[in-house]
């Protein structure tokens, strides 16, 4: 039996000791097993961040570990695309109980030593049964960019053809890897319903030092090779039972999943009521407003409302001011199921905005994976 | 023969083990009456003989014991040395496992190191993006100005003119095309400069980012 007061004890004296804890964890994991350090980008700041922090929810909540499973799950499904899960836990596991040994000092006993790697043994189970519970689909896709454009200076709109299905819904994402970029793996949100040949459509923003993005949107060329991870994600996906109406507000190539969402009530029959407000700052942000109006023009069941908040309007169809602003001003709010996504900062904003403003709504849906532009895996 | 010798011993008989030398030893009762009893020639033959056996069985204990002994002494060797071995991998393997300290600070310290150079260079493209947006967005709101005056200047020059023939209709033409037209001109003659700027941008950001993560798959 894992005494968990205790560790939670001697996870919070290490915590103390901050990004050194992780730094000495990762250095002795890849002295130890050299091939271990192929796995990860050169630049390991992000990558002990989610270290510290996946260790902390499960160290902190081990007494129940039902509750962090799905986490832990998701994280083994994830991994199955670095490679061999199973081989390398157990290398992982002894850099932690050195790690934890080196910074516990006379605090570590073989007690401990022995919670800790019990603990550390349910979590690498429950990750290696979860990847291999994954195993009937691929862990990660081959693709292949058969369509670029530049629509601004700073947004792509790409076209990957994978070389199997990626079996996503609309509003979920994919984490992709450039040849380019070996190990730097960014979500992104399909922004259309995969065609026949399952190819679909990305929309790629540069954000400024983003090392996958800007690479993206700069140097992408017709062939360049891709892999994709498996579709995650299920803060953005549609209820399939609800028929009620529903709210998109996007900003910027928060577009994508929204596009994908409009493809998907299309097919309904009939379609479920929608209003899309999609902003940017200037008229150039929205830089899929063609493809856009063609999906909607006709169709009675969505209200489609571009807006450009920083640049006049006047003469044009376009309204003025942010998404959210124009969604409180000129919307059918109360009631609705409300789907955000864009910039970090562009979600934080509607959030506070609808906060505000008191909007009864049914619930507001946003990706908590983090932007789709330059989260992380 | 050997039931006759076995039972003339007789339950009394007490022996605490038998080695040649007792048996040599051993004297049997004589009858009663003269020389009825048995053979004393094939007794006491019998009793040499026996104790022969029993001098070559010792013998082949012996042997065997010492045998034995030797290999229970290999055996226990051999274990020992197993044992000696396996702890020696154990600490081969711990030693391994939990790489000399100042090694791993060495390579926390090198990685920082990366680490640092890198949030630096991704810093300078920030600041190249955002300091190119800055720009654009000045050069477009410039060029809405200038284009926002020529239509005013239009507007102008078409009441002077127009005399009889004026048209509200045609005022707002008149103000359209001057703005278009405007507009178009000073962004054309930016945006050589402005191509040509984001090339070599992108140049800079390309060379920034190889330096952060070199290809090593080309």
């Amino acid at each position: 039996m894992i005494d968990a007061s205790r560790l939670q004890k001697s996870w919070a004296t290490i915590a103390q000791f901050g990004d050194q804890v992780p730094l000495f964890f990762y250095s002795t994991l890849f002295l130890t097993n050299p091939g271990t350090r192929e796995m990860f980008p050169i630049t390991m700041s992000a990558q002990r961040d989610r270290l510290v922090s996946a260790l902390g929810r499960v160290i902190s909540q081990v007494d129940d570990l039902a509750a962090v499973a799905p986490v832990l799950q998701q994280l083994g499904r994830e991994h199955r695309k670095f490679g061999v899960v199973r081989d390398h836990f157990p290398a992982v596991g002894d850099a932690l109980l050195s790690t934890l040994e080196h910074f516990l000092g006379s605090d570590w006993d073989d007690e401990l030593a022995r919670d800790w790697a019990e603990a550390f043994g349910i979590v690498a189970r429950v990750m290696i049964e979860a990847a291999d519970a994954a195993s009937d689909t691929p862990p990660w896709y081959n693709a292949v960019v058969t369509d670029y454009e530049r629509r601004a200076p700073d947004i792509a709109v790409i076209r990957v053809t994978p070389d199997a299905p990626v079996p996503y819904r609309p509003g979920q994402s994919v984490s992709l890897e450039t040849g380019s970029r070996p190990r730097l793996w960014r979500y992104f949100s399909p922004a259309t319903l995969p065609d026949p040949d399952g190819s679909f459509e990305l929309h790629v923003r540069a954000v400024g030092g983003g090392m996958v993005s800007t690479a993206l949107v700069q140097s992408t060329q017709t062939g360049d090779a891709l892999r994709l991870g498996a579709p995650v994600g299920e803060d953005l996906t549609l209820d399939p039972d609800s028929r009620g109406g529903i709210v998109l507000i996007a900003g910027g190539t928060g577009l994508a999943p929204m596009k994908a969402l409009v493809q998907q009530v299309a097919a309904e029959q009939p379609p479920r009521a929608v209003q899309l407000y999609w902003g940017g700052r200037r008229h150039h942000d929205l830089y899929d407003l063609r493809a856009m109006e063609r999906l909607t023009s006709g169709q009675s069941w969505i209200t489609f409302v571009p807006c450009v908040s920083t640049e006049p309007t006047t003469g044009s169809y376009l309204q003025p001011g942010t998404a959210v602003d124009v969604a409180l001003r000129h919307g059918d709010l109360p009631g609705r199921d409300i789907y955000v996504c864009g910039s970090p900062g562009m979600v934080a904003a509607t959030l506070s905005a609808l906060g505000d403003a008191g909007v009864e709504t049914a619930s507001v849906h946003w990706e908590r994976l983090g932007s789709n532009e330059e989260a992380s895996v | 023969m050997s039931e006759a010798a076995g039972g003339t011993y007789g339950p009394t008989w007490n022996v605490p083990a038998l080695t040649p030398e007792r048996v040599r030893s051993v004297r049997f009762s004589r009858t009663p009456i003269g020389r009825r009893g048995l053979s004393e020639d094939e007794v006491w033959r019998f009793v040499e003989h026996m104790a022969a056996e029993i001098a070559r069985r010792d013998a082949v204990e012996a042997a065997l014991i010492a045998t034995s002994e030797k290999y229970r002494n290999a055996l226990r060797t051999w274990q020992q040395e197993q044992v000696d071995r396996r702890d020696s991998v154990a600490q081969e393997r711990s030693k391994k496992r939990r790489p000399d300290v100042e090694l791993v600070n060495m390579m926390s310290r090198a990685q920082q190191e990366a680490d640092a150079l890198i949030a630096q260079t991704q810093a300078y493209c920030r600041q190249l993006a955002a300091d190119a947006q800055e720009q654009a967005d000045a050069l477009l709101d410039n060029a809405r100005l200038r284009a926002e005056d020529a239509a005013e200047r239009a507007v102008h020059t078409y009441r002077a003119s127009a005399g009889g023939e004026y048209s509200a209709a045609t005022e707002e033409l008149e103000r359209r095309l001057a703005w278009v037209r405007t507009f178009i001109a000073s962004l054309g003659s930016v945006e050589s400069q402005l191509s040509t700027a984001r090339q070599a941008l992108e140049m800079e950001v390309e060379r920034v980012v190889d330096i952060a993560q070199p290809r090593e798959r080309v």
